[in-house]
Parts: structure tokens; C-alpha cells; sequence
């Protein structure tokens, strides 16, 4: 009886016909076996192989608890296949991920990129870890990133500026780092940009205020420097601009009294210098909220009618 | 009708519709033409079974027999059933989805199942060969990688180290 199990489990062909039949997640263990287990269960066959018989999938949609392979560590291969073959048509993939073991920690998996008609990603609040992969990068039918309130470290990728369609990129809420990416400029539809509540640093690039949709930015509580660009007056659709708790320097340029959509602004806790009050405060006739306390201006002085704005809500100076 | 001899020359008659479940059979009827005129030279087939068989049996002569008896007792049964559809079209099934009537015809012991499942793979039965690993992807189901290895008789040729790394790599997954 040896001879003929040797032969079975010495045949490539067969210990994949057999394993391909146990669910993937337990194929890995017997990974273990033996020397050539290893061999014959991983390859790339045989990763297809015990997918196509084992996942069943008719939805167009993204069902987390069947579909987190797509999360499965890159090494283990099945990630990639699995968006090959059952996710490669997905467009909205919106998912608040649970990891299937605390030894576990979920990944932005670098076989994103096969998603490549993915308009919608959203996976805030999901846990997960390490840096953002530049596969991510060439989803170019993006219009809605949110991986919001997630533990992602390391730089926002340069390449983000091919995700020319968004129009809402949210990454607050992380322990993002390095600079904000000048590349940011080309993403043009931009409406709403969160970075809040990350290790930005770095100065604010110019070219952020090519961003002439944006309605929303929230960049606080990280730690940029240097000054605010005069250029920043470009973005005349602007209704919450939020510079808070950062390291901003020099004057607030003039410009920035032409943003007269303006419903909220917040610039508390930088060390912004200079003199503030005069009539520029005044235009912002749409203001409900304005925080500029906790810098260093030589001066304050707010004019009297500016506490008679219609909307005005809350100041502090 | 078609002939069909095990090596240990035990000479097996089967109608063409059963015969030709096996795809290499069918192909070797194509190859020859009409298979009534001409007697397929189908002895080689069964040799070739019995060759693989035989050297695993030394010393029971007529167990290739009884595998090539099982196989034809297989494709007896299943002669009627529809054509199969292309593994792409296939819905996915799991290992639970057998017959009962297989199920039945395969609770044998494990070398009559490994026999059978070697038969499959070379006769090419594609139904045949995929209830024969079911069965034995059953078996290993719930099991540990220790108690698998113990059911086989797979002697562990990892190093303690290596073990550890893929069990390191496989961490992530392990049951909690």
C-alpha cells in the first residue's frame, strides 16, 4: 500500500487535485507536510485551482467576511489571484475590515492594482497597518478614497498624483509621515482633502492650490511648517479650511481674506506671526466658525462689525 | 464492444458508451476508427494500469484486476449521466458534494482508494478522479498536519528551522 500512496503523494498533479478540494485557508497549513507539499502548494496552479473550486462568487459586490482573501498576507499568493479572478470587474469596494486573528495585521494588499475599475474605495475604521502601496496608485478610475481612522504609516506615495479622478481623498486619522506631495496639485476634481490627525510635515506645497474644486481642507494637527502660501487665495471654493496644530510660520497672506465661501476657519495653535484684524476679516461675510488663538501675533485687533456677520457662531482670537 | 486485459491477462468486455468515460480510451478508439471492425489494441491501456499496479502488489496477483473490475464497475454506473461541463463553466463544489452512490462505491481501504484515484489520473476520468480526491481531501479535513502525516505515512523531511519559519508564515492564519 506504500508504493501506491507514495506514488499519489509524489505526483504534483494529484496532491493539487486533492488539497484544491480543503478550504484555501487550511491548504496553507499543510503547507507543513512535507518538502514537496510546500512545493506543489503554492504554486500558482494551485492556488487558482483551489480557489475556482472552493469560492463561490455570483455578487458583483464586496462581502467582507468571504472576501477578505483579498487581505491575506501577499506572500500567501492568494490575495492576487483571488482579485484576478472574482474582483477584477468590482467598483465600489466599501468594507470595515475585522482581522481573522489577532496575530493577524491587515495590509492594504499590493494586489489592488487588479481592481483596476474601482471608482469607490472605502476602508476606514478596518485597522490597518503599514504604508500606503503604490499599487494602490494605479486605480486611475478612483474617485473616492477613504482609509480614514486606520493605523497606515510611511509617506503618501508621490504617485498619487495619477488618481487624477478623485474627488475625495480622505487619510486622516493615521500615523501618516513625510511631506505632503506637491503631485497632489493634479488631482483637480478634489473636493474634500483630509490629512488630519497624522505626522505630516514638511511645507504646504503651492501646488496645493491648484485645486481649484476643493471645498474642504483638513490638514490639522500634524506637524508642517513654514509659511502659508499666498497662492492659497486660488481656492475660491473653498467652506472649511482647517490649518490647525501645525508648525505654520510668517504672516497670514492678504489673499487668504478672498476666500469669502469661507464657513470655517481654523489656523489655532501655529506660530503665525504679524498683524491681524482690518477690514479682510470682514469680507468673510459667510464665517461661522474662526479660531486663530494660541500663535504669536505682534497684534489683534477685530473690528467691531466684523462680531455683527449674520452667520458668525463662535471666534476665538 | 471493446476488450479490454489487465497485465495479469484477465480479458474485461465493455460496451463503447463505458469504455469511453476513460478519455484516453476514447482517444485511442478515435485513433483507430470504427472500433467493431478493428480490435483496439486496448491491452497496452490495461498493461500500462497493470504495470503501475503491479509493482505495488508484488504479491497479490489480481489487484489490478480488481482496480481495472472497479474503474468499469464505475463507469457502469455513471454511463448514463450527462456530459460534464468544462471545469470553467463549473459551479464550485466542495469536498462534501459526492453521491451517494460514490461515496458508497469508494468506502474501501486506503490503497484500493489510492489505486483507484492512480487509475483515474492515468485513464483520465475526470469525475472518477475528482470523487477519489474528495474523498481523501475528507479525510485530511479537520485534521492537524501531525494526525495527516500519521493517516499517510508522510515522513516530515523539514528541518526543525525551516518547520518553524513556514509555521512563523502561517501564523496569521492559524486557528484561534
Amino acid at each position: 500500500m506504500n508504493h501506491v500512496r507514495d506514488q499519489v503523494w509524489h505526483s504534483p498533479d494529484l496532491v493539487e487535485q486533492i488539497f484544491s478540494w480543503l478550504p484555501p485557508r487550511s491548504t496553507l497549513q499543510f503547507r507543513r507536510l512535507a518538502k514537496r507539499f510546500n512545493q506543489y502548494l503554492t504554486s500558482p496552479y494551485f492556488t487558482r485551482l483551489n480557489l475556482t473550486r472552493c469560492i463561490e462568487r455570483r455578487c458583483q459586490s464586496f462581502h467582507p467576511s468571504t472576501d477578505n482573501i483579498l487581505f491575506w498576507p501577499d506572500e500567501a499568493k492568494y490575495s492576487s489571484a483571488f482579485s484576478q479572478l472574482f474582483l477584477f470587474s468590482l467598483r465600489e469596494l466599501k468594507a470595515t475590515l475585522e482581522p481573522v486573528s489577532p496575530t493577524w495585521r491587515l495590509r492594504i494588499p499590493k494586489a489592488i492594482h487588479h481592481l483596476h475599475n474601482l471608482m469607490h474605495l472605502d476602508l476606514n475604521s478596518s485597522g490597518l497597518t503599514g504604508e500606503i502601496p503604490i499599487e494602490l496608485c494605479t486605480l486611475i478610475q478612483l474617485e473616492h478614497l477613504n482609509l480614514h481612522n486606520n493605523e497606515l504609516t510611511g509617506p503618501i506615495p508621490i504617485e498619487i498624483g495619477q488618481l487624477v479622478q478623485l474627488k475625495v481623498l480622505y487619510l486622516g486619522l493615521n500615523a501618516i509621515s513625510g511631506p505632503i506631495p506637491s503631485s497632489v496639485g493634479n488631482l483637480t476634481h478634489l473636493t474634500i482633502l483630509n490629512l488630519f490627525d497624522n505626522q505630516l510635515e514638511g511645507n504646504l506645497p503651492p501646488e496645493l492650490c491648484n485645486l481649484s474644486s476643493l471645498q474642504c481642507l483638513h490638514l490639522q494637527n500634524n506637524r508642517i511648517h513654514g509659511p502659508i502660501p499666498s497662492e492659497i487665495g486660488q481656492l475660491q471654493n473653498l467652506h472649511v479650511l482647517n490649518l490647525s496644530k501645525n508648525r505654520l510660520c510668517g504672516e497670514i497672506p492678504a489673499t487668504l481674506w478672498n476666500l469669502t465661501n469661507l464657513k470655517t476657519l481654523s489656523l489655532a495653535e501655529n506660530e503665525l506671526t504679524g498683524h491681524v484684524g482690518g477690514n479682510g476679516l470682514t469680507r468673510l461675510f459667510r464665517l461661522r466658525t474662526i479660531d486663530l488663538k494660541g500663535n504669536r501675533f505682534d497684534s489683534v485687533c477685530v473690528p467691531g462689525e466684523f462680531f455683527n456677520l449674520e452667520h458668525l457662531r463662535w471666534s476665538h482670537f | 464492444m471493446v476488450r479490454i486485459t489487465s497485465s495479469d491477462s484477465q480479458e474485461f468486455s465493455v460496451s463503447q458508451d463505458i469504455a469511453c468515460q476513460s478519455q484516453l480510451i476514447k482517444n485511442m478508439i478515435e485513433d483507430v476508427g470504427d472500433a467493431d471492425e478493428q480490435p483496439i489494441p486496448l491491452p497496452n491501456v490495461a498493461g500500462a494500469i497493470l504495470q503501475k499496479g503491479g509493482s505495488c502488489f508484488p504479491s497479490i496477483s489480481n489487484a489490478p484486476k480488481l482496480t481495472l473490475f472497479a474503474v468499469i464497475e464505475y463507469a457502469t454506473m455513471h454511463k448514463d449521466d450527462p456530459p460534464s461541463a468544462p471545469e470553467t463553466d463549473a459551479k464550485p463544489s466542495t469536498s462534501e458534494d459526492i453521491e451517494d452512490r460514490d461515496k458508497q462505491f469508494l468506502n474501501v481501504d486506503q490503497g484500493t482508494l489510492f489505486e483507484i484515484i492512480l487509475a483515474a489520473n492515468y485513464l483520465d476520468m475526470k469525475s472518477l478522479l475528482d470523487v477519489g480526491c474528495k474523498t481523501v481531501a475528507n479525510m485530511i479535513k479537520g485534521k492537524t498536519v501531525e494526525e495527516v502525516r500519521a493517516l499517510f505515512n508522510i515522513v516530515n523531511d523539514f528541518t526543525p528551522e525551516e518547520e518553524e519559519q513556514i509555521r512563523k508564515e502561517n501564523e496569521w492564519c492559524e486557528d484561534r
